[in-house]
């Protein structure tokens, strides 16, 4: 305990009944990292946080903390949660409403027998640490929403797990608190450098806060990478789908391997397909177009190459505007134009689709062709 | 999972095992089978089974031989089943009307309207539930005497002079209002709830509409709690047709049968067979009311949607008939709840019966020596062996019964909560909430059937405490395992685990997190279980013997040999004791609520 460490996961399963909560997942969470897992409702990342915690048994598979197996169902070792030296932060908080801000701080420490003035000094530094100091005599009920969830860290930092878990710890409170306590919980990682994995469905916040991102679909790991790399190269159409809001665009469209083009929006439109991604796809075959809005270029008069759509809504929200185009085969395009074009007078704007910004998808599997 | 090596799977097992929740769900499994499951499946099994009696009387059959017998005698007797179960159910309808018109309007005056002095009658209202199921055979018998039989007279009669027929004194009549007087608070608390969960916005509409008053309570209130008040005739149903002591008092002399007076003579003719028979029949129709009444549950839900957002409740105002329809019901409760209750105090210090002066006035049957010219040589309440000893056997099998009781109902509480969904966990939670189906006299006769004779290690436990104390562990099980669950619910889980995950060993979890949460509803438990227990007669009166008798049991007797006075004395101290522990509890939940930490 104390040290930092990585966290091998290897091909973990938990089913319960019939649903597979978590699908054959293998991660390595870097030491000192802040790794998210994202993901919809249901897609099984509370599940796995708990697995990691020992709350929960895993089916299958293997679970590391540096070199220490603290999983295997393999060789019949199940570490319980209480020796396991990882800590969770429990999306309900989960503070004993019997006891004060001091004691169940300091529950941890008086386990673990300390003298009386190491326990008073720990749990003094790390009320401080989250911002708590002067509430020790508080109870649970006598705090606001964040100040609660700021006690709930501090029980788990104070013990110095070498990993810390925490289940969307934010996502109880409102606006404005929630943004005050992500830049409070990116300082609380600078300032202990812990290895922390962090559940959460909110995307801004995955990609703010970590280092890593794991996006999980159907208890499936969808991809694990940098937040940005998950952003911009997307490996697969749901993880482009879920990133990003508003959502990414989708076009539908048709290879034409002898005119090096893939046809857009039933032949009115037509996107050149590089010289490198020939060889992997075959004539005829459907593909997904996929362009952030941010990276779409519009422009009032034709450019080259441009298509022509039609404006059906214009939403200016002060810092950007999102401009609402249709395609003559229905297809909606949202485009978010810091430049602020206006259309013409025949509500027409031109569309440019910047080839290093666009990625393009498999139709059965959703794979990136790359 | 499935190509694990055999050693790999021995290792999980092994590792399984060791876990206290294993350990813990095992146990209480064991505790249940024996407390529930075996003593269910032997009265079946007696049922069937031929005594030592029976083996002179039928010829051809050894004690022990699987005879259908008793089965055969029982239905072709009429007096031995038919004519039991008819009467049975006469009683039980009648109850369950009386009750369910007097609850129910009861419940809409204090709910729904302006009613002066709405929180009196809310309270006298609860009080006659709190008290033993027949304490109102008492005084019904001390009023309305008759002398027709060579008894001394009622104080009607004494009063007045007027004779009142022998069928208001004994008989289904009888019988009838004094359950329905016990039973009404419980279809008040049933239909004050579902009448709070009206959103009046409902009511005002139909008014709006030009609705009389009388014609909203008609088409909009009265089908709104149709379930509510369905279940709770249901319930009273079955709870009047398990109760012994107001059918055997008020039935017994004029030969009105029912059930369980019937099932508590078979057992003193040696006929256990078909007492154990005329259980399970009790049983059956016990378990399908309670499926009926979870049926309309069921629906009920649907109707307690009504209220929804924008909730909000305006009383009916009654305006000039408020105060008379307010002195009327006070009236009614104070003649049938408060001045019986005070006639069999007066009367317990009356030397002779059928006097009710002063010049009669003794304190004999609460403080006096034994004489043998007064009651038989009985001494008076305080000076008593028996009531002494009754006394303390209550206490201590109330006592005993509450805490293990409860100690099971949260543990069961714990596993069902920590292993939700699991097998293990939902047996648990299934078995212990048989008891419920099964009527106090089934229960006291299922575990004659079971315990009177030694099983395994376990001696006979016929004629002890410890299987007096067994049967309010079972039978209350149902009671403290809800408040176990719901307890629990709100601790097992995240709180629980946060003490984990700080490195807390299960004993510790115990001690430091668990038991401060949940201990104010383990005490409620203990409480609840002490009070049901104090005032229970139907449960003990198939296994008591004269070293296990207890203060209803005791107090049944003397009313049963006809020594009035001391009965009357020994129900009124059981009244008071009653009385006091449930304001302790009150005060205790009181207390307890305002030092919660919530
Ligand atoms: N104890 C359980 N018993 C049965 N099914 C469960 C249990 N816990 C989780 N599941 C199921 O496993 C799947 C994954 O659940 P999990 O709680 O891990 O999702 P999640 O990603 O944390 O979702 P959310 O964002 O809503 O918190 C869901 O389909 C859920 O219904
Ligand atoms: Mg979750």
């Amino acid at each position: 305990m104390g040290s930092i460490e990585a966290v091998h996961i290897r091909n973990v399963t938990k089913t319960f009944g019939s649903t597979v909560a978590v699908n054959d997942v293998s991660l390595t969470i870097p030491a000192g990292s802040f790794t998210t897992l994202l993901g919809p409702s249901g897609c099984g990342k509370t599940t796995l946080l708990r697995i990691l915690a020992g709350l929960e048994q895993a089916d299958n598979g293997q679970i590391l903390v540096g070199s220490s197996v603290i999983y295997d169902s393999e060789q019949a070792i199940n570490v319980s949660a209480r020796k396991r030296g990882i800590g969770l932060v429990f999306q309900s908080y989960a503070l004993w409403p019997h006891m004060t801000v001091f004691q169940n701080v300091s529950y941890g420490l008086k386990l673990r027998k300390l003298s009386h003035d190491e326990i008073e000094q720990r749990t003094l530094a790390v009320l401080k640490t989250v911002g708590m100091e002067g509430y020790e005599k508080r109870y649970p009920s006598e705090l606001s929403g964040g100040q609660q969830q700021r006690v709930s860290m501090a029980r788990m930092l104070v013990v110095e797990p070498s990993v810390l878990l925490m289940d969307e710890p934010l996502s109880n409170l409102d606006a404005k608190l929630r943004l005050n306590l992500r830049a409070e919980l990116k300082r609380v990682h600078e300032a202990t450098g812990m290895t922390i994995v962090y559940v959460t469905h909110d995307q801004t916040e995955a990609m703010t806060l970590s280092t890593d991102v794991a996006v999980m679909n159907h208890g499936v790991v969808q991809q694990w990478a940098p937040p940005q790399e998950v952003y911009h190269n997307s490996r697969n159409l749901f993880v482009a789908e879920f990133m990003g809001t508003p959502t990414t665009n989708r076009i539908t469209g048709t290879v034409q391997l002898k005119e090096s083009r893939i046809s857009l929006m039933g032949g009115v439109a037509s996107f050149p397909l590089g010289a490198e991604l020939q060889s992997l796809v075959t004539d005829g075959e459907t593909v997904h177009l996929s362009i952030r809005p941010e990276n779409i270029v519009l422009s009032a008069q034709e450019q080259p190459g441009s298509i022509p759509l039609a404006v059906y809504a214009y939403l200016d929200s002060g810092p950007d505007v999102h401009v609402y185009l249709q395609g003559p085969d229905g297809t909606t395009i949202i485009a978010r134009d810091d430049n602020r074009v206006k259309p013409g007078s025949d509500k027409t704007l031109h569309v440019t689709l910047p080839a290093d910004a666009v990625r393009l998808y498999r139709d059965e599997s959703g794979d990136l062709i790359q | 999972m499935n190509r694990r090596s055999v050693s790999t799977r021995v290792r999980w097992g092994l590792h399984e095992i060791v876990q206290p929740r294993f350990v813990l769900n095992v146990v209480l499994a064991a505790v249940l089978v024996v407390l529930i499951v075996m003593p269910a499946v032997s009265l079946v099994y007696r049922s069937f089974t031929a005594s030592l009696v029976d083996s002179f009387r039928i010829p051809g059959v050894q004690r022990g031989d699987l005879i259908l017998h008793h089965w055969q005698r029982v239905i072709v007797t009429r007096s031995a089943f038919f004519v039991p179960l008819f009467n049975s159910l006469l009683v039980a309808v009648g109850t369950a009307l009386v009750a369910m018109v007097i609850g129910s309007a009861l419940a809409w005056l204090v709910v729904r309207t302006d009613l002066p002095f709405r929180r009196s009658l809310a309270l006298m209202a609860v009080v006659p539930y709190m008290l033993p199921s027949w304490a109102l055979a008492l005084p019904w018998l001390e009023f309305f005497k008759n002398t027709s039989a060579g008894r001394p007279p009622g104080f009607l009669q004494v009063l007045t002079g007027i004779e009142v027929p022998t069928w208001l004194v004994f008989g289904p009549v009888p019988i009838i209002i004094v359950m329905g007087l016990h039973y009404f608070p419980f279809v008040y608390l049933i239909v004050s709830s579902a009448l709070t969960n009206i959103d009046s916005q409902l009511e005002e509409a139909s008014e709006l509409l030009g609705a009389t008053r009388w014609q909203t309570l008609r088409s909009v209130t009265f089908p709104a709690i149709v379930p509510g008040l369905f279940a709770s005739l249901l319930l009273a149903f079955a709870r009047t047709i398990g109760t012994y002591g107001t059918p055997a008092l008020l039935g017994g002399p004029v030969g009105f049968t029912v059930l369980p007076v019937q099932i508590r003579s078979f057992l003193r003719m040696n006929l256990a067979a078909r007492a154990y028979i005329l259980s399970i029949g009790l049983i059956l129709i016990s378990v399908v009311l309670l499926y009926l009444n979870q049926r309309l549950v069921g629906t009920r839900k649907s109707f307690s949607l009504i209220g929804g957002k924008g909730f909000k409740t305006r009383p009916v105002t009654l305006g000039k008939a408020g105060p008379w329809i307010s002195a009327g019901a006070h009236v009614f409760l104070i003649v049938s709840v408060i001045l019986p209750l005070l006639l069999l105090f007066w009367s317990s210090f009356m030397e002779r019966a059928g006097s009710y002066n002063l010049s009669n006035f003794t304190l004999h049957y609460w403080f006096g020596a034994g004489d043998q010219a007064i009651s038989a040589g009985e001494p008076g309440l305080f000076r008593n062996p028996r009531v002494i000893r009754g006394t303390f056997n209550s206490l201590r099998i109330a006592i005993f019964g509450g805490a293990i009781c409860a100690v099971l109902g949260m543990l069961i509480g714990y596993s069902v909560v920590k292993g939700r969904g699991k097998t293990f966990s939902q047996f648990l939670e299934k078995v212990s909430f048989l008891p419920m189906l099964i009527p106090s006299i089934a229960f006291g006769a299922i575990y004659m059937s079971f315990f009177a004779r030694p099983i395994g290690p376990l001696p006979a436990l016929y004629g002890t405490m410890a299987l007096m104390v067994l049967l309010v562990v079972g039978k209350q099980l149902p009671f403290t395992t809800r408040t176990g669950i719901s307890s629990m619910f709100q601790v097992a889980g995240e709180l629980e685990e946060a003490a984990e995950i700080s490195g807390a060993s299960w004993p510790r979890r115990f001690l430091n997190i668990i038991w401060p949460l949940t201990r104010s509803g383990f005490i409620s438990g203990v409480l609840i279980v002490f009070i049901t227990t104090m005032r229970e007669l139907s449960l003990f009166i198939l296994v008591i013997t004269s070293r296990t008798e207890v203060l209803t049991t005791l107090t049944f007797s003397y009313a049963e040999i006809g020594q009035q006075q001391l009965s009357n004395a020994l129900m009124t101290l059981l009244i008071m004791i009653i009385l006091i522990v449930t304001a302790m509890i009150k005060l205790y939940e009181h207390l307890s609520r305002r030092h919660r930490p919530a």
